[in-house]
């Protein structure tokens, strides 16, 4: 039996591992914290749950590819999908417009929106929305008659035209910009910087429709893992890997601190710059070991985790997302004025599981952009120890509840801060580097990771492979496994079947 | 920068970056049989030479018909001349 070890057990390392254990690979899982689930772990304080890289996602209607994916991997009857009504939205406050609109999960809805607001840029709309509808489908994971192989072979190489050539081609309007920009906050990379066909295996998702899952992210890893332990999977928590095993340019184990592993195949799923210190400088080349070291990487956040308490129940926070952006092509890049640009989600509204002592506080997540370099001044031990950390951060939480309070009238009563999490935090927790939220940027500017390395039965997988967010995690999964079993077609073929 | 002196580039790059012998780096050396070189590898080399160079290669068609290290020589020739003559279609 070929052994396989995946590290690292976010959406990426689970689906990898299910689909190897499927395909009689003997399959560990190692993660680092104590707890598994990556990104998707929901964290608590005073009981109430708090759900970190995991607020909605597309691609979860019938026949669509995530959910063919999780059915084809036996999750689909072990979670609620919670589909956005149609009233749901990213309510979108635009610096210098004056009044919210409403980025509707459909594209005919958000279509009539926008034409509401903007008759005179009606030509411009429909032509965006009938472009991004046509690069869709050239996108296999959108439409399955495509095939997959050459639309990987073309992600190689960097795209020629950019989401914002296709933006200022069809309208001058700031706000306009803006909307039709929304989607970049969800793989972190500015509209100049990032190809077409990339942004829209993101964007599609959103015009179509999106989803929740009851309980949060915890609820697809706990399903995961309970599908892998059913297949005999071990997922090792607290078992950081320190080092990759290689013999002459082949994998023959992993280091963890608590001993050697034996494995014939290495799943890697954190951030490929973390890779080149992992493995003996044999097995990589200098320019690749490099190349993955100098990836630039996506924005990272800084968020608070706060409640309501349910008494102040607020139906507006239930189904709308709110944003407050500034005009134009600027997200996702952090602002001059951090403060004026941020997101918040009532994730808490949304879902079953009772929250805070008495079950009645509501989780209410404010994010926006940050920079490394705004935290990393609190890396030093000694300030960090003199409290200046503790500081910094809720002045950056007061000025963000004070922003939202004073955009959104009414939003936030009864709002009280519980927790915050600054790019340190994401470095500490997920290994993020430079804290970047969505690893590195899949830019038209940078080239591709791709899942086969030089050191044979080294793999790699994750966000920052073939494309980011929790679906493009799950499918950096089936193409990385489709990879080492050298028959990707089969694979991909047993998934459509389940759509 | 004289054909040459281009050449001699390309050298230091691939012995330093790919790790290969200097004296295995003449202009008829190819690139897969006898420096090694794999499809995995290629995507490293053009971003290496756009590194030293500048130059972008657009697709993974241009890099078809390079064999030697010489192919690569002339690609990049005619890379920088086309990015030349269009710098001086449209002067910044
Ligand atoms: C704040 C935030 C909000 C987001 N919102 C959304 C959203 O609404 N929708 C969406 O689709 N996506 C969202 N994302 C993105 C999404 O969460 C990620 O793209 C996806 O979950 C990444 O999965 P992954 O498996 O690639 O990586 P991760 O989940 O990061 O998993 C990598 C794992 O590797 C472990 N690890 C690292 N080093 C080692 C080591 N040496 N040994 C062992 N284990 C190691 C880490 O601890 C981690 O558990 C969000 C992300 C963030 C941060």
């Amino acid at each position: 039996m070929r052994r396989a070890a995946v590290i690292g057990s976010g959406i990426s390392g689970l689906t990898a591992a299910l689909l190897l254990s499927r395909r009689g690979f003997a399959v560990s899982v190692f993660e680092k914290q104590r707890e598994a689930g990556g990104a998707l772990h929901r964290f608590r304080r005073g009981s109430i749950p708090f759900d970190v890289g995991f607020h909605y996602t597309g691609g979860l209607g019938h026949g669509e590819i995530l959910r063919a994916l999780w059915r084809h991997c036996g999750i689909d009857g072990k979670i609620t999908i919670l589909p956005f009504p149609e009233q749901g939205s990213d309510c979108v406050r635009v610096e210098g417009f004056p009044e919210p609109i409403h980025a509707y999960f459909s594209y005919e809805r958000i279509t009539d929106e926008l034409l509401r607001f903007f008759p005179r840029e009606k030509k411009g709309i429909l032509q965006f929305f009938q472009t991004i509808r046509d690069v869709a489908a050239s996108i296999p994971f959108y439409n399955m008659e495509v095939p997959l192989a050459g639309f990987l072979q073309s992600l190689a190489f960097p795209e020629q035209s950019s989401l914002a050539d296709l933006i200022t081609s069809c309208t001058a309007n700031p706000a306009l910009q803006t909307v039709l920009s929304l989607p970049v906050l969800l793989h972190g990379v500015r509209p100049g910087n990032i190809g077409l066909t990339m942004h829209t295996s993101v964007a599609h998702l959103m015009y179509q429709g999106m989803y929740t899952v009851d309980r949060g992210g915890q609820a697809i890893a706990d399903a995961l893992l309970q599908v892998l332990r059913e297949a005999g999977v071990t997922v090792h928590t607290s078992a950081p890997v320190e080092h990759i095993l290689t013999e002459n340019g082949r994998v023959t184990g992993i280091r963890t601190s608590t001993g050697d592993f034996d494995a014939d195949d290495v799943v890697f799923t954190p951030h490929p710059s973390l890779l080149p210190d992992m493995v003996s400088s044999a097995g990589l080349r200098k320019v690749y070991r490099n190349r993955l070291r100098d990836l630039e990487n996506t924005l990272s956040m800084f968020i608070v985790f706060g409640a309501i308490e349910e008494a102040k129940h607020n139906e507006r926070l239930r189904w709308t997302n709110y944003y407050s952006l500034p005009a134009s092509l600027k997200i996702p890049t952090p602002c001059d004025r951090p403060e004026q640009c941020f997101f918040l989600s009532g994730c808490g509204y949304r879902d079953t599981e009772g929250a805070g002592k008495n079950g009645k506080d509501r989780a209410v997540i404010i994010m926006r952009p940050a920079n490394w370099e705004e935290a990393e001044p609190f890396d030093r031990g000694p300030r960090k120890r003199a409290g200046a950390y503790s500081r910094w951060k809720k002045s950056e939480a007061d000025r963000l509840v004070s922003a939202v309070q004073a955009n959104w009238d009414g939003l936030l009563n009864g709002f009280r801060v519980i927790n915050t999490a600054s790019p340190l935090t994401f470095r500490d927790e997920l290994s993020y580097v430079r804290g970047a939220v969505y690893g590195r940027q899949h830019t038209m500017n940078q080239f591709g990771v791709g899942a086969r390395t030089k050191v044979s039965g080294l793999w790699l997988s994750g966000q920052s492979t073939l494309m980011t967010g929790v679906l493009g995690a799950s499918l950096s999964a089936l193409v990385t496994v489709g990879s080492m079993t050298g028959d990707l077609e089969t694979l991909w073929r047993e998934v459509r079947e389940c759509v | 920068m004289t054909e040459e002196e281009l050449f001699t580039r390309i050298q230091t790059v691939f012995a330093e970056e790919f790790e290969l012998e200097p004296d295995q780096l003449t202009p008829e050396a190819t690139l897969f049989e006898e420096l090694g070189l794999d499809s995995l590898d290629a995507v490293d080399m053009v971003v290496a030479l756009e590194k030293e160079f500048g130059v972008k290669v657009k697709d993974e068609e241009s890099l078809r018909s390079v064999r030697t290290l010489d192919d690569l020589l002339r690609l990049i020739l005619t890379i920088r001349d086309q990015m030349n003559s269009r710098d001086q279609e449209n002067p910044a």
